[in-house]
């Protein structure tokens, strides 16, 4: 069952990924390395959702598919950190340009 | 024939130096009040040389930065909507960068009566504190401030204690007097939000800065939607944790 739901979700999620990034690409907010990072991840998560045996050549019976998994979460969870860090550093230059602007303009 | 004025004769007699003060209103979309606000704001201040408005209009969608203009107000104006505290610290860079001694904010829907920036005044040549903050609960006979600000301030004061060591009264209060110290630490603040009063107390105190509250009145305006509600509160206080946990 779980399986189940583990197809329909990567199928799903990686439908909406894959159809966004090319959105992206043909109006050209995104690049080709960008765009062929994204839909090859996808792709593989698909993959390995339909056929998960192809994880048993990576890990063994001594490594197991929860070590796979927990390695997995951690990469998540470091993306996830360096994604607020870039947000974060945005958000700042970005008042700090509107700010400047403010200060400078006054006399407008 | 002039006038004799006392007070200016005080300070004369006492050889003081007058100051230079900016009133500092942060505004967004506030059409309706900032006009009056800024035209009830006090022309002359015991012991204060020269008094000028900033308004800073964070990306208001409406009249307000034409009317703070055609009021006399200098006007900041934020080519999109930041933010209360963005709003507040670039008013405060302004008064760093014009190197005013004082410094006063308040706010822009008229819950704060312009006669009591005297009060402040006052306290700070009294006890030359470098930051004066207005409380709405300290000596509120009245208890004219609703249950769940007050529930709010508590909890907002809990998290300052958390993170300096000292409680607020009044944490939300946007009636507030800087000196030229306090005005070095509040401008080096990040909060785009709400969560800037919070952090401000936090530096304020983490700077130990000599501190003072003065009790002031609040105007509670009906169908005028303001303060923080639950969400926020959450939010501001998973910001705090986020910016002190990584610097």
């Amino acid at each position: 069952m779980l399986l189940y739901i583990a197809k329909f979700l990567s199928t799903f999620f990686a439908t909406l990924v894959v159809a966004k990034s090319y959105l992206n690409y043909k109006q050209k907010r995104e690049g080709t390395a960008v765009t062929v990072f994204w839909v090859a991840t996808w792709l593989f998560i698909v993959y390995i959702t339909y056929f998960p045996w192809v994880l048993d050549k990576v890990a063994t019976p001594r490594t197991g598919l929860g070590t796979v998994l927990g390695i997995c979460f951690v990469f998540i969870f470091f993306v996830c950190y360096r994604i607020y860090i870039k947000v974060d550093r945005v958000e700042k230059n970005f008042h700090r340009l509107v700010r400047e602007i403010a200060l400078k303009d006054k006399n407008k | 024939m002039a006038t004799f004025d006392k007070q200016q004769f005080f300070w004369h007699s006492q050889g003081m130096k007058k100051q230079s003060l900016a009133i500092v209103i942060p505004a967004y979309n506030e059409e309706k009040t900032i006009f009056e606000v800024i035209k009830s704001l006090p022309k002359n201040l015991p012991g204060i040389s020269r008094i000028d408005v900033v308004v800073v209009d964070d990306g208001s969608r409406d009249r307000t930065g034409i009317l703070a203009r055609r009021a006399g107000a200098l006007v900041l104006r934020h080519e999109i909507n930041l933010g209360y505290g963005a709003s507040c610290i670039t008013g405060l860079k302004k008064a760093l960068l014009d190197k005013y001694d004082l410094t006063i904010t308040l706010d822009a829907d008229g819950q704060h009566d312009p006669r009591e920036i005297i009060n402040f005044i006052k306290e700070y040549e009294k006890t030359k504190s470098d930051f004066i903050a207005g409380t709405r609960l300290k000596h509120d006979r009245k208890k004219t401030m609703p249950l769940v600000r007050v529930a709010g301030n508590k909890f907002f004061g809990g998290l300052i204690y958390l993170f300096s060591g000292h409680t607020p009264s009044d944490s939300q209060s946007g009636f507030r007097l800087f000196s030229k110290k306090a005005l070095k630490v509040a401008s080096q603040i990040y909060g785009e939000g709400y969560e800037f009063t919070t952090e401000l107390y936090v530096k304020i105190y983490n700077s130990h800065l000599k501190t003072k509250e003065i009790p002031i009145k609040t105007i509670y305006i009906k169908d005028k939607k303001s303060g923080q509600n639950i969400i926020n509160g959450i939010n501001i206080m998973i910001r705090m944790f986020v910016n002190h946990l990584l610097g």
